[in-house]
C-alpha cells in the first residue's frame, strides 16, 4: 500500500472528478476604504448646505451644487481617517423674489446666490454612529472653514458616513454623507438678527468610490 | 411537514407585497371609514336644467331671499327652459352647434367601445356662447325667472351675487357686447397683454337682482384666458381679463393689475392682502430630476415677485439626500375669505415635493388628511389638495387624492379640474377619476366608483363631507383655469343662513364611461334631458353639520 502512492489517485477518477481545481488565491488585502469628492463625476449635483433659523421665525435657505475642484476625498481607512475637499454650493434654491423672510436673506439680493463654499481639512476619530435609525453608519467630526459670500468662518461638523449599497445605479457603493454644525449670526455678519441668534446648518454630500467613472451606470 | 410551513410562509410574505390580491384593499377600507362621516353633507336638490337647446351651467350665487341664482352658457339657437326669458340686448344671426370629431394623432375620428364617433366638448369660447342667468327657488324646484344677453352678445364664464343680491358676470364678448346697456365703458387695454388666450374681447356686467335689466357694462380688448370674478377685501369686484382690474359697485375702474407671466397658467388675487398668486410649471430636460417641476409665486399688487414656492429646481429635488422627483404640476389657484391659499397639484407618482412645505423642503407638510397613501403605485396621476395660510406660507391643511384599485392594493390615478372654498371653511372640487373613487355613504351616482365626480373635505382636509361619482356630468369645459381645463363651477354661501355648496356644470343624457346612468336625480325639478347636445346641471349640497 506504501507503494500506492497518492499521485496515482487522479488515474482512478471519473474524468469529471479529475479536472483540476482552482488555485487558491491568497487573500487579497482589502483596499483602504477611500472616496473621491471630485467635480466631474457625475455631471449632476451632489452637495447641498442649508441654513436655518434656530427660532424658526426665518425661513430656511437651501443651497446646492458639486465639489470644488477633482482633488477631494474621505478616507475611512482605520486607524486614521481622514478627509480634505472643497463644496462649492453656488445655486440657492427659491432664489428669485424677496428673500428678506429667509435667515441669510440680506445677503442674498433676489435671483443671486452668494456663493457659499465648504472646505472641510480634517477628520476626527470614526466610531459607530449613535443614530439608532442610521443602521451601519459612522460618524465623526469634520472640521474646517464656512464661506458664505465673503465672510469666512470656521466650523466644527458631526458628520455621518453612510454605505449605499445601491442597485446598479450610479451611487452603488457610494458614501452618503451628512454634516450638522451650528453658528451664531454674528459669525456670518448678518444684522438682520441678534448676533447671538443660533444659525443651524447642515450639509449632504454623495461621496463615490475610486472605481466608478465616466458614464453613470443604468 | 416543515416545507409546507416554509411555503406557507412564503405565500403569507408576497401577498402583503404591493399589487397582490388581498382581502381587503386601501379601496374597501377608506370606503368603509367614509361611509357615514359624522360631518356629512346634505343633497337638497341634483338635477338637470335645460331646454331643447345646448346650455351648460357655469356658477351663480344666492340671494338675501333665498333665491339662487344660477348662471350660465346658451349655444342656442333655442333657450327654452319653459319661462318666457328676458333678452337684455340684441340677438345676432345663430345656428344651432355642430360638434366636432374628436382625432387622434394621425387626423383620424377617435371611436369609443361601440364605434361611436367621440366628439371634442363644447367650450366657453364657442362663437355662439350667450351668457344666461335663472333663478330658482331654494330647493331648486321653481323657476322664478329667465334671462339671457342677446344671442352671440358675450359669453359666460364667472358670476357673483353680492349681499344685495345684484349679479355680476363676466365672460368672452362680441362687439354685441355694446347693446346690452345704456352704461357702457370701454376700459383701456392692457400695458401687456398675453398674446395668446382663448379669446380676445371680454367684459364684465352688473345685472339688477331680478336679472331683468343690466345696469353696467365694461369691456376690454385684449388676449385672455376664461375671464373670472371675485371680491376683494373691500367688498369690491375683481375682474380677471386680460389683467386685473378692481371695480367699485358703479363700475368705476378703481385698480389694475398686471398679469404674471412666465409659466404661470392659473392666478387668483387674494382678498385680504391683494397679492396675486400664480401657479403653473416649467420643464427640466436632463433625465435625472423630475421633468415637470411646480410654480407656485406670489406677487406683490403691482406684479413684482414677492416669494417662491414649492419650486426648487430639478437638480436640487434630485439630490440623493431628497429624491422628490415625481414630476409635478400646480394645476390651480384660488382663495378662501380668509385669504388662505387653495391649490390642487397633480404628480407621477408619490414623491413629490408637495408634500413638503412650500418653502422649506426638508419639512413634511401637513399632508395627512384623509390617510391615503401612494404606495404600490405605478406611473399614475395623483391629485393633492393643499391649503396654506398666508402669514408664513405653512401648510394648514391638505390631503393627496386618488382613486383605489379594489382586487389588488394599489391606488388608481383622480384628477382634478375646480377647486373653490365653501363659505364654512369645506374645500370643494371635482374632476375626474379612474375606477374605485371613494365615495361616502350619501352619493348619488348610482353606479360605477369612477369617471366624472364631485367630493368636499373638511375645513384641514381630513374628513370626507361628500363624495360622488357623478354619471354623465361634467361634459363642457366651462373654463381653462385648470391644467385639465374647468368642467365645474363651484359657488358656496349662505341660503338662508345655511352654509351651501352649489356644483355646476353640463350634463348629457347618459354616461359613455364606467356605467350608462342617466345625470343623478334627488329632488330634480326636470325629469329628464332637455335636448341639444348637453344640458345644465346643479347639484346643491347643504354643508350645516
Amino acid at each position: 500500500m506504501r507503494t500506492f502512492s497518492l499521485h496515482l489517485l487522479p488515474l482512478l477518477l471519473t474524468p469529471a472528478l479529475q479536472a483540476v481545481p482552482a488555485p487558491i488565491k491568497p487573500a487579497a488585502a482589502a483596499a483602504p476604504e477611500v472616496y473621491r469628492v471630485i467635480s466631474s463625476f457625475p455631471k449632476y449635483v451632489t452637495a447641498d448646505i442649508e441654513f436655518r433659523d434656530s427660532s424658526g421665525t426665518k425661513w430656511p435657505n437651501f443651497f446646492y451644487g458639486k465639489p470644488a475642484n477633482d482633488a477631494g476625498y474621505i478616507s475611512l481607512a482605520a486607524p486614521k481617517p481622514s478627509a480634505s475637499f472643497e463644496l462649492l454650493c453656488d445655486k440657492m434654491a427659491q432664489a428669485n423674489g424677496d428673500q428678506s423672510r429667509r435667515v441669510l436673506g440680506e445677503l442674498c439680493p433676489p435671483g443671486q446666490s452668494p456663493p457659499v463654499k465648504l472646505t472641510i481639512t480634517g477628520m476626527g476619530t470614526l466610531q459607530a454612529s449613535a443614530n439608532a435609525k442610521e443602521k451601519n453608519a459612522l460618524a465623526a467630526e469634520l472640521y474646517g472653514v464656512l464661506q458664505v459670500g465673503n465672510v469666512k468662518t470656521p466650523v466644527k461638523i458631526a458628520a455621518s458616513f453612510r454605505r449605499h449599497e445601491g442597485k446598479g445605479d450610479e451611487k452603488k457603493s457610494a458614501l452618503m454623507v451628512e454634516g450638522k454644525f451650528s453658528l451664531k449670526a454674528g459669525d456670518l455678519g448678518l444684522k438682520a438678527l441678534a448676533s447671538g441668534t443660533v444659525i443651524e446648518g447642515r450639509f449632504g454630500l454623495t461621496a463615490y468610490p475610486p472605481q466608478v467613472d465616466g458614464k453613470v451606470e443604468k | 411537514m416543515r416545507n409546507f410551513a416554509a411555503i406557507l410562509i412564503i405565500a403569507t410574505i408576497f401577498n402583503m407585497g404591493p399589487g397582490v390580491a388581498v382581502s381587503a384593499t386601501r379601496f374597501d377600507e377608506f370606503t368603509a371609514k367614509f361611509k357615514s362621516t359624522p360631518d356629512q353633507a346634505r343633497v337638497v336638490s341634483a338635477g338637470l336644467l335645460g331646454g331643447p337647446g345646448t346650455e351648460w351651467l357655469v356658477g351663480g350665487g344666492f340671494q338675501p331671499d333665498g333665491t339662487v341664482v344660477l348662471a350660465g352658457v346658451a349655444l342656442g339657437p333655442t333657450l327654452g327652459l319653459g319661462v318666457r326669458e328676458t333678452v337684455l340686448g340684441r340677438d345676432s344671426q345663430i345656428s344651432p352647434p355642430a360638434p366636432i370629431n374628436k382625432k387622434d394623432k394621425q387626423g383620424k375620428p377617435e371611436l369609443d367601445k361601440q364605434g361611436n364617433p367621440k366628439f371634442e366638448p363644447f367650450g366657453w369660447n364657442h362663437e355662439n356662447a350667450t351668457a344666461f342667468i335663472v333663478r330658482m327657488s331654494g330647493d331648486l324646484k321653481t323657476i322664478k325667472s329667465v334671462s339671457r344677453l342677446g344671442w352671440k352678445a358675450g359669453g359666460l364664464t364667472g358670476a357673483l351675487v353680492d349681499d344685495a343680491g345684484n349679479i355680476f358676470i363676466c365672460g368672452p364678448a362680441t362687439d354685441g357686447i355694446s347693446s346690452l346697456s345704456a352704461d357702457v365703458q370701454v376700459l383701456a387695454p392692457p400695458a401687456s397683454a398675453p398674446e395668446k388666450g382663448g379669446c380676445a374681447h371680454t367684459y364684465v356686467a352688473r345685472l339688477s337682482p331680478d336679472g331683468s335689466k343690466v345696469v353696467w357694462v365694461r369691456h376690454v380688448k385684449g388676449g385672455s384666458s376664461s375671464p373670472s370674478l371675485a371680491w376683494d377685501n373691500q367688498g369690491r369686484l375683481v375682474f380677471r381679463g386680460p389683467d386685473f382690474r378692481v371695480l367699485d359697485s358703479g363700475g368705476r375702474q378703481v385698480a389694475s393689475f398686471a398679469m404674471p407671466g412666465g409659466g404661470v397658467r392659473f392666478t387668483a388675487l387674494n382678498p385680504v392682502d391683494g397679492t396675486i398668486v400664480g401657479g403653473g410649471e416649467h420643464h427640466w430636460a436632463t433625465g435625472r430630476e423630475p421633468w415637470r417641476c411646480p410654480i407656485l409665486n406670489v406677487y406683490r399688487p403691482n406684479g413684482e415677485l414677492l416669494y417662491q414656492l414649492y419650486d426648487w429646481g430639478g437638480p436640487f429635488v434630485g439630490l440623493n439626500n431628497l429624491r422628490l422627483v415625481s414630476d409635478t404640476a400646480i394645476r390651480g389657484v384660488t382663495f378662501d375669505a380668509k385669504g388662505n391659499l387653495l391649490i390642487h397639484a397633480w404628480s407621477d407618482g408619490g414623491n413629490s415635493v408637495v408634500l413638503r412645505e412650500p418653502n422649506d423642503i426638508r419639512a413634511n407638510a401637513k399632508m395627512g388628511g384623509l390617510g391615503f397613501s401612494a404606495w404600490g403605485a405605478g406611473v399614475l396621476s395623483i391629485a393633492y389638495v393643499i391649503k396654506i395660510e398666508t402669514k408664513n406660507y405653512h401648510v394648514i391643511g391638505g390631503t393627496p387624492w386618488m382613486s383605489y384599485q379594489q382586487k389588488v392594493n394599489k391606488p388608481n390615478s383622480a384628477r382634478i379640474n375646480a377647486l373653490a372654498p365653501a363659505v364654512d371653511g369645506s374645500v370643494c372640487f371635482a374632476g375626474e377619476a379612474t375606477w374605485g373613487l371613494i365615495q361616502t355613504g350619501n352619493a348619488i351616482g348610482g353606479g360605477e366608483p369612477g369617471g366624472a365626480y364631485v367630493a368636499v373635505l373638511n375645513s384641514d382636509c381630513s374628513s370626507l363631507r361628500f363624495s360622488s361619482a357623478m354619471p354623465a356630468c361634467g361634459q363642457t369645459i366651462i373654463d381653462d383655469q385648470s391644467a385639465d381645463k374647468g368642467r365645474w363651477g363651484i359657488v358656496s354661501g349662505l341660503l338662508n343662513g345655511r352654509p351651501m355648496a352649489l356644483f355646476v356644470c353640463g350634463a348629457v343624457e347618459r354616461n359613455t364611461g364606467y356605467d350608462q346612468n342617466p345625470p343623478p336625480a334627488v329632488n330634480a325639478r326636470q325629469a329628464g334631458f332637455g335636448g341639444g347636445h348637453v344640458d345644465g346641471y346643479a347639484l346643491l349640497l347643504d354643508l350645516s353639520k
